[in-house]
């Protein structure tokens, strides 16, 4: 392994420790499991089988809580590091910005995607167990599309995490997430009667805001419809690697210029 | 000394706040701000009550069709001929190709055209024991607004088409009238599912009448009345007239429907019902 690996692999190991010594994960767990397991007693009408719409709540449940955890502990890989000068020591040992960066993105991800996966291993079997079908293929789909939305939002988050305090990068981050997934798609239309000036305004945040909705396959696994085309999978999270790696460049620019 | 009159003070005042909680309900009553017996629900959501039940009406409208709002539909335009598109209901709209709902034309908006590919861009219906998955959205519906009728009115024609159970949609249905003691379509569903269904004709009859009753009630209350459910409620009862031979009530029914004015295919049946 080279020392480059090797603190890579530390840097991810300190990462995910975190998260899970915040009991984040499982606080999110049993606010899910309080909410679910209520509703899934109740036989409205006396008439019971209907699973959907506890599979779309679960779902919704399981996108609000990685969205958070992805943003919340992407932002706080740099502020403390500043906040308690600790990053001195760390770039007085031979870690360069680069490697510092990389590892710091890759435990931010290998966290929320760790969470995510929990989360979706536990709507597999309730799911599996409701309706008897096991992990389909729409499913796996739904899971590799949603790293690629983690992927993304850590690389976003990273990268306002050098641009704004810790809670304006939260509060930025999570209206620029949600205003996506619930506007993204509809910008140019919703604009489409205004003055020039705001649909070119509108034009240029739909061609270079993070497309987030393009990784939610909630309405395909929720609703039993078929999985996507592969190839269509595989553009997407080729768009969430580029634009995650456009955001990683521009925090390292940012984080080469600033004197620590 | 000192501290004494301190919590003297202080218990007369708590002694005087208690007396005037109890005091200002029984002398001011219905002019307060909450009068008593007021719900937790109405207290929170206020009037929002009737507009997330009719969201969820809504929610359950798109679960029948897979998922999809009608309005995001590519092929919304089959839905728009319907004024009838409600779940559960004999003339569910067939579309010829679904397929053709995907635009293949090359992308002139890269990104819609991912996102068309991504998410589910056509729609399909529920059918039979499917069907179940609405009722939990119907049953939070009228939970959150015991007021919202169309939520009964879908609800019981859907566990009375799709589930095969007209006795539970009956159920539902009076819940419905217990609930809105002075709506008449209530009465007619009730009816219309005791005569085809339930094959009971007195209890159909007994529906039909407390139905007339209740759109003539609404007509001296507000000065005017919905003809086109009145025309319905003639047309059962001219129905069931005609099965028991009773053409005194068959030919009053029809003067009645003769002096609405409106020449529906109602009327129309009423007619050829009233000349046999």
């Amino acid at each position: 392994m080279t020392p480059c690996c090797r603190q890579l692999a530390a840097l991810c190991a300190l990462s995910l420790r975190e998260l899970y010594r915040r009991k984040d994960v499982w606080v999110v767990f049993t606010l899910g499991l309080l909410i679910l397991a209520p509703l899934a007693a109740i036989k409205p009408y006396g008439i019971g089988g209907g699973s959907r719409h506890l599979f779309e709540i679960a779902q919704l449940l399981i996108w609000i809580s990685a969205a958070v955890i992805a943003i919340s502990v992407a932002g706080r890989q740099f502020p403390p590091e500043f906040e308690h000068r600790t990053i001195y020591p760390l770039l007085a040992k031979p870690v360069s910005r680069t490697t510092l960066l990389a590892g710091k993105f890759l435990g931010a991800w290998v966290a929320s995607v760790s969470a995510t996966g929990c989360f979706y291993l536990a709507y597999g079997l309730f799911a599996g167990a409701k309706m008897g079908i096991w992990f389909p293929a729409v499913f796996c789909q739904a899971f590799a599309l949603h790293v690629g939305f983690l992927t993304l939002v850590t690389a976003l988050s990273l990268l306002g995490s050098f641009c704004f305090t810790p809670t304006a990068n939260l509060t930025v981050c999570g209206v620029v997430v949600g205003g996506m997934f619930a506007i993204g798609q509809r910008l140019p239309e919703m604009t489409a009667g205004q003055p020039a000036v705001i649909r070119a305004l509108a034009k240029l945040i739909y061609v270079a805001a993070p497309h987030v909705e393009f990784f939610d396959l909630r309405r395909r696994v929720v609703h039993e419809w078929g999985p996507v085309g592969w190839q269509v999978v595989a553009a997407v999270l080729l768009y969430a690697v580029v634009y995650s790696g456009a955001c990683l460049l521009l925090a390292g620019w940012i984080f080469r210029r600033r004197k620590c | 000394m000192r501290a004494t009159l301190q919590i003297s003070a202080a218990a007369l005042t708590l002694v005087g706040a208690l007396a005037l909680g109890q005091m200002l309900p029984r002398v001011f009553g219905d002019r307060l701000p909450q009068t008593a017996g007021t719900s937790l629900l109405d207290q929170v959501l206020g009037e929002a009550r009737m507009m997330i039940s009719d969201g969820m009406i809504l929610k359950a409208d798109e679960y029948y069709h897979g998922g999809m709002r009608v309005t995001d539909c590519t092929r919304a335009e089959a839905h728009a001929a319907s004024s009838l598109d409600l779940p559960g209901s004999a003339s569910a709209h067939v579309h010829e190709d679904e397929d053709e709902a995907r635009p293949e034309s090359p992308p002139r908006d890269l990104w819609n055209w991912v996102n068309t590919r991504i998410h589910v861009a056509e729609h399909r219906h529920m059918d039979g024991d499917q069907a179940k998955e609405l009722i939990p959205w119907y049953w939070a519906a009228v939970r959150l607004e015991p007021r919202n009728v169309q939520a009964y009115l879908l609800c019981a024609s859907v566990i009375n088409h799709d589930l095969g159970n007209p006795s539970e949609a009956i159920r539902i249905l009076e819940e419905g009238i217990r609930n809105n003691p002075a709506v008449a379509e209530l009465e007619i569903d009730a009816g219309c599912i005791q005569l085809n269904r339930l094959r009971n004709t007195r209890a159909a009859q007994a529906c039909f009448e407390s139905a007339y009753a209740k759109w003539a009630q609404d007509r001296d209350a507000h000065g005017h009345a919905d003809g086109d459910l009145k025309m319905r409620i003639l047309f059962y009862l001219c129905h069931l007239a005609r099965q028991r031979d009773d053409t005194p009530a068959l030919d009053r029914y029809f003067a009645e429907a003769q002096a609405l004015g409106i020449r529906s295919g109602s009327f129309t049946a009423i007619q050829k019902m009233a000349e046999h």
